[in-house]
């Protein structure tokens, strides 16, 4: 490692700095990226760690995030009563980590097998060290436990595992830089508050500079990125000072000006050992999670206006906070412990008094026992700096008191474990003291084995075999109707179904698919709701684009909603309204931020929003009608399609030469004013044709120009090259404006590539008169998740710009001829009708109804009308669901209800959401049909007898089964630990930088769901376990596919996800283990 | 023929998975490589076995 002083008189080598940036990339894994809050992304917490096996990541996690992997074992031993999970279930689970050992307790013989179970059900009652005497004292013979503790504390003796008080430094030793940075442990060990003032100036400069609008006043000088921004502004602010950082502004006037540079200066002058620098930055970026994950995201994204503009990334975040870390650490040490605040002398310090600083944390984590504070002088703890030298001095005849001591309270603690552990096999005290002291010692040698933080894995095991074994059982009856289809040979000539729908694989399609299903007639299927077209969508009248796509894919192709011809006035008129809602939010937005106005606003119009607060606090369903009635005479409707088809070449050229000619008859009238105006259209292309290299400046035909505009051969020349560099009138700059006209839309061969396998992978057998194409998305007030409600397959965004492109593509003609020469044949009668299923309300809002032809219309009346029903339907068996609604039965109208929760201001839970979902089920639609899946499974259509290569099946393993699995970790981790995976209760939260929420005023930017998403009140609402993916296909396809990706021999084998296999030989459930190798559920599950 | 010039070029390639394709084209940047090509889903055979590289609808995940 370089010496600070090389690194101050030499600037670092440019390699050192790459290696510093690959380290710090290294470092940032363990922390998931994290996507703004308008297109929230359900993501796995722990995706850096997928490379790791499930277990093992949650333990890295834990390490670095402080977050439980786990819910807390009582939570699972109330699962275990109410028969979630099964005896059977813990009995496989333990038998992987159970030895072939036996003890002889009293007259009973447990095994080592019984003894984890028993330790698993009832727990091993531990309990703090100073409360274990006490407990015992209360008990009915006394003189059997003291005989049991003096038996147990004989064999602690003998096994020379006694509590030393150099145990404490000897692990911090090990820890320091590891586990917890500098400035944790000043904080742990020395009561400062050195982490929280580093975190509250980080946070105050990071939410300042990633702002994204939220903020009345912005922050100055973003452009110079985030490092120079703080740099430059940190100087002038008082707070460094009031931290007590001395010569503050110079000390950040002198830091460099490469923030890497800054940061192996920090790292120099902290001391840290190189080897310890990724897992060092780990912890820093690990400690404020949510921030680091959004600007992780953020360094990211190539083409974020607001990253373009205002740059930041890891380095030059890490580089700030280790300035901070560097300057209150020195103060802290110095003040605590008069050393300086560095690595090295914080080893040597912990080496040089380990008996002292053990006294000290003896003191400081569980209090002293009274004999040893009797005889310590107490005012050392309170004195700065702590006399921690005189401690270390301390009489070695206490000394060893204290291990006396403390000998004692564990054997107590451990009498009442072997006591408990002897309730679970009905003994009593009396059969502890019958037995082998041998035994005895075995049997707390087992319990040390299997502490409870580590009954988790098992727990979960145990959860999700029971779940798994009882729910294929339900698909018994689905798999007999399977069998005789198959069997016969002869397929059954498929009827005409009167509708066909095609929805989401969202959980949430699943009730409503088998609703609409019910009402007769209507068939449905399952697929990923961007319809397989990953596109960039611009809305009319909106100048940002969203991409409509799983966050795995970069769409290629754009596309923009525009008026339908006819529609130019109302067009025009839309824009005006638009534009005035527009001025009028601004202007309330300003006027609300202000420093003064918002003093007379109140006055002035504050009346106004008491009619949107009574209204919408008291009588949310009038409020919205009369809202809606306002609206209706406000808003101008607007008929609009989308730009499918591609603009070709010649137009694209078209395009791009009429702009460059307005800029040159700008650039004219502008420098020659009347005279400019005068030039013909013909030297206006002229002009362009010459800056755009096409003609020689020195033609002799440029002559008509010169004398127009009184130019001399070298002002045409000036004006060229003014035109080409400042105005971008040039070949390269056209290529690249035609390349960008030219993502727009698709060719006509994509469109047909992109229906065909929307069509293949659902396996359509035969077509209807009306194929519905049914997008997603949520309605709901003050709610900053709303989006973590829209389609995830739409990355975050309501899908039905997806389902509209695909409506259009299939209808073409051209298409249908291509695919008709490909086999695909789409009768002439088969319409496309894309629509939106509102998952909070249960309506379906249908859309470009000015396509259907008129011969469909008795069609189009009749799935409206089981639209409507099959919602009805699926809201009142949702608002089964909902604890608030206390009265689900009797004559109402479900719709109604669902409508007032999605305007409810106040509401925290409009809808469950994907909250309880537990299975993936790939396969034909008569495994499920009929089977009541309330809303758990994500349905996603496949027929593996269309499929003999396995192509289709690729895609839903590597795509919708990806997405699906980060769903489920989302759930499960947001589950698992509320606070550090998921974002605590929505009560509390307030926007911030219009990128996520926080808590308070300051607090690390929430990442995870809301415990009103997973929570029912105090008990979990989602049971988190692993997805299972249930695929209906042989074996050996499914082998081949994941044998063939790297990131399904990492899910799979790494036990991030469960894939099961309905093989259709034997129609028997299997579980994946390795490509070789599949566990069979329940040999007689049909 | 007799015009033509030939450079000492270093070809260099990289294989990643798609996820950190931002990493190393940062790292391209930096060091001013003033040029470099992408080829996206790429499969093939190494000591692990055949890979799959293309994946239709996972960018993030192919090689």
């Amino acid at each position: 490692m370089s010496t600070l002083d090389e690194i101050k008189t030499n600037a670092p080598s440019e390699s050192q700095r790459t290696e510093l940036r690959s380290f710090v990339n290294l470092a940032g894994e363990p922390v998931s990226h994290f996507w703004p809050m308008k297109t929230f992304i359900h993501h796995n917490p722990l995706h850096g760690l997928e490379r790791l096996h499930f277990e093992k990541a949650i333990e890295e996690a834990e390490r670095f995030l402080g977050g439980k992997g786990f819910l807390p074992n009582d939570e699972y031993r109330k699962y275990f009563k109410q028969g979630r999970i099964t005896e059977d279930a813990i009995i496989d689970a333990l038998k992987e980590i159970s030895k072939d050992a036996s003890i002889s307790i009293g007259e009973k013989n447990i095994s080592h097998l019984e003894f984890l179970k028993a330790v698993l059900v009832d727990g091993v009652g531990e309990m703090a060290l100073d409360v274990a005497p006490a407990v015992l004292k209360s008990s009915k013979n006394p003189s059997e436990i003291k005989d049991l503790v003096k038996g147990i504390q004989d064999l602690t003796k003998s096994k020379k595992r006694k509590e030393s008080l150099q145990d404490y430094s000897n692990r911090e030793k090990g820890e320091l830089g590891v586990k917890y940075t500098l400035a944790q442990w000043c904080d742990k060990s020395l009561g400062t508050d050195v982490n929280h003032q580093l975190n509250s100036e980080v946070i105050k400069w990071v939410s300042g500079f990633l702002d994204e609008g939220h903020g009345p006043w912005e922050m100055p000088s973003r452009e110079k990125t985030f490092y120079g921004n703080w740099k430059e502004l940190a100087q002038e602010d008082a707070s460094g000072s009031l931290l007590g950082i001395s010569d503050w502004k110079n000390k950040i006037g002198n830091l460099p000006d490469r923030p890497e540079d800054a940061i192996l200066e920090c790292m120099s002058e902290l001391s840290i050992p190189k080897e310890l620098w990724i897992d060092y930055f780990s912890l820093h970026f690990s400690d404020l999670a949510g921030w680091t994950g959004f600007l992780k995201w953020r360094s990211e994204q190539v083409n974020y206006e607001w990253q373009t503009a205002y740059p930041i990334d890891l380095i030059k975040y890490i580089a700030v906070r280790l300035f901070y870390e560097k300057e209150l650490v020195n103060i802290a040490c110095r003040t605590r412990l008069d050393i300086p605040g560095t690595y090295t002398s914080i080893q040597a310090y912990l080496n040089n008094f380990s008996v002292g600083y053990g006294i000290y944390k003896d003191h400081q984590t569980r209090g002293l026992p009274e004999e040893i504070e009797d005889n310590t002088d107490m005012s050392i703890f309170a004195q700065e700096p702590l006399r921690i030298k005189e401690l270390d001095q301390t009489d070695p005849g206490l000394i060893s008191k204290w291990e006396q001591i403390r000998g004692k309270q564990k054997s107590h603690v451990q009498t009442l474990v072997v006591l408990h552990i002897a309730e679970s096999f009905n003994m009593r005290a009396k059969d502890l003291l019958k037995s082998d002291p041998g035994q005895l010692e075995t049997l707390l040698e087992w319990v040390e084995e299997f502490p409870e933080p580590e009954h988790g894995p098992v727990w979960l095991k145990a959860l999700e075999s029971s779940f798994i074994k009882d729910f294929v059982k339900i698909f018994s009856g689905n798999i007999e109707k399977l069998k005789k289809i198959d069997a016969s040979k002869e397929q059954p000539a498929e009827s005409r179904p009167l509708s066909q729908s095609i929805f989401c694989i969202d959980v949430r399609s699943e009730g409503f698919r088998r609703h609409l299903e019910e009402v007769g007639g209507n068939e449905t299927f399952g697929f990923a709701g961007f319809f397989g077209i990953p596109i960039c969508y611009q809305q009319f009248s909106s100048e940002h684009q969203t991409d409509q796509c799983p966050v795995l894919l970069k769409p290629n192709h754009v596309i923009k909603e525009i008026p339908r011809a006819y529609q130019a006035n109302a067009a025009k008129e839309f824009l005006d309204g638009q534009q005035l809602a527009k001025t009028g939010h601004t202007l309330l937005h300003d006027l609300k931020e202000n420093v003064v106005t918002p003093y007379v606003m109140v006055e002035a119009i504050g009346w106004f929003f008491g009619f949107r607060l009574f209204g919408q606090t008291l009588q949310p369903k009038f409020f919205k009608k009369a809202l809606s009635w306002m609206k209706e005479r406000i808003d101008i409707p607007l008929s609009t399609t989308l730009t499918v088809d591609k603009i070709q070449r010649e137009e694209a050229y078209e395009m791009v030469a009429s702009k460059h000619r307005e800029t040159i008859y700008r650039l004219l009238i502008q420098q020659y004013g009347p005279l400019g105006a005068s030039v013909s259209h013909e030297q206006v292309e002229r002009l362009r044709k010459l800056a755009m290299s096409q003609i020689e400046v020195d033609s002799p035909e440029n002559q008509e120009l010169n004398q127009l505009l009184q130019w001399t051969d070298q002002d045409l020349e000036q004006f060229i090259n003014l035109l080409q560099k400042e105005f971008d009138v040039s070949e390269r700059n056209a290529d690249r404006q035609m390349q960008k006209i030219t993502q727009t839309g698709f060719t006509v061969d994509e469109q047909a590539h992109y229906v065909e396998t929307a069509i293949r992978i659902l396996g359509f057998k035969t077509f209807a008169r009306l194929i519905l194409l049914s997008a997603h998305g949520s309605t709901s007030d003050n709610n900053p998740y709303e989006s973590a409600l829209d389609c995830g397959a739409c990355g975050g965004n309501h899908g039905i710009s997806n389902a509209r492109a695909l409506a259009l593509m299939a209808n073409k003609p051209e298409v249908r001829q291509l695919l008709a020469t490909k086999g695909l044949k789409i009768p002439e009668d088969t319409h496309f009708l894309p629509g939106q299923h509102d998952t909070t309300t249960d309506e379906v809002e249908l859309f470009d109804l000015e396509n259907v032809p008129a011969t469909h219309r008795k069609d189009l009346i009749r799935l409206q009308r089981d639209l409507r029903e099959a919602g009805e339907k699926n809201s009142r068996e949702r608002l089964a669901r909902m604890p608030d609604e206390t009265n689900a039965n009797g004559v109402y109208s479900a719709l109604d209800r669902t409508k007032n929760r999605s305007i409810d201001w106040s509401q925290v839970r409009p809808e469950w959401g994907l909250s309880g979902h537990t299975a993936f089920i790939a396969g034909r639609r008569t495994l499920t049909q009929g089977l009541n899946l309330e809303g758990r499974t994500f349905l996603h259509s496949y027929d593996y007898s269309k499929d003999p290569e396995g192509k289709y099946l690729e895609i839903i393993m590597t795509a919708p089964m990806i997405v699906g699995q980060w769903i489920n970790m989302e759930h499960y981790f947001s589950t698992v630990d509320t606070k550090a995976y998921g974002a605590g209760s929505k009560a509390y939260h307030n926007v911030v930088s219009n990128v996520g929420v926080m808590f308070g005023t300051q607090s690390d930017l929430c990442v995870g769901l809301p415990i009103q998403t997973v929570f029912d009140g105090e008990k979990p609402y989602h049971v988190p376990m692993r997805l299972f993916v249930i695929i209906e296909a042989p074996l050996k396809m499914i082998a081949e596919i994941i044998s063939r990706h790297n990131i399904l021999q990492c899910l799979t084998g790494n036990q991030w996800l469960h894939i099961v296999a309905l093989d259709p030989e034997t129609m028997e459930f299997f579980l994946f283990q390795s490509p070789d190798n599949w566990q069979p559920i329940n040999k007689n599950s049909c | 023929m007799s015009e033509l010039k030939l450079h000492p070029m270093k070809e260099v390639k990289i294989i990643i998975e798609g996820e950190h394709i931002h990493f190393v084209t940062d790292v391209l940047d930096r060091i001013k490589a003033s040029g470099y090509t992408i080829f996206k889903n790429t499969s093939g055979k190494g000591h692990g076995g055949f890979h799959e590289g293309h994946m239709m609808f996972n960018d993030t995940s192919s090689l």
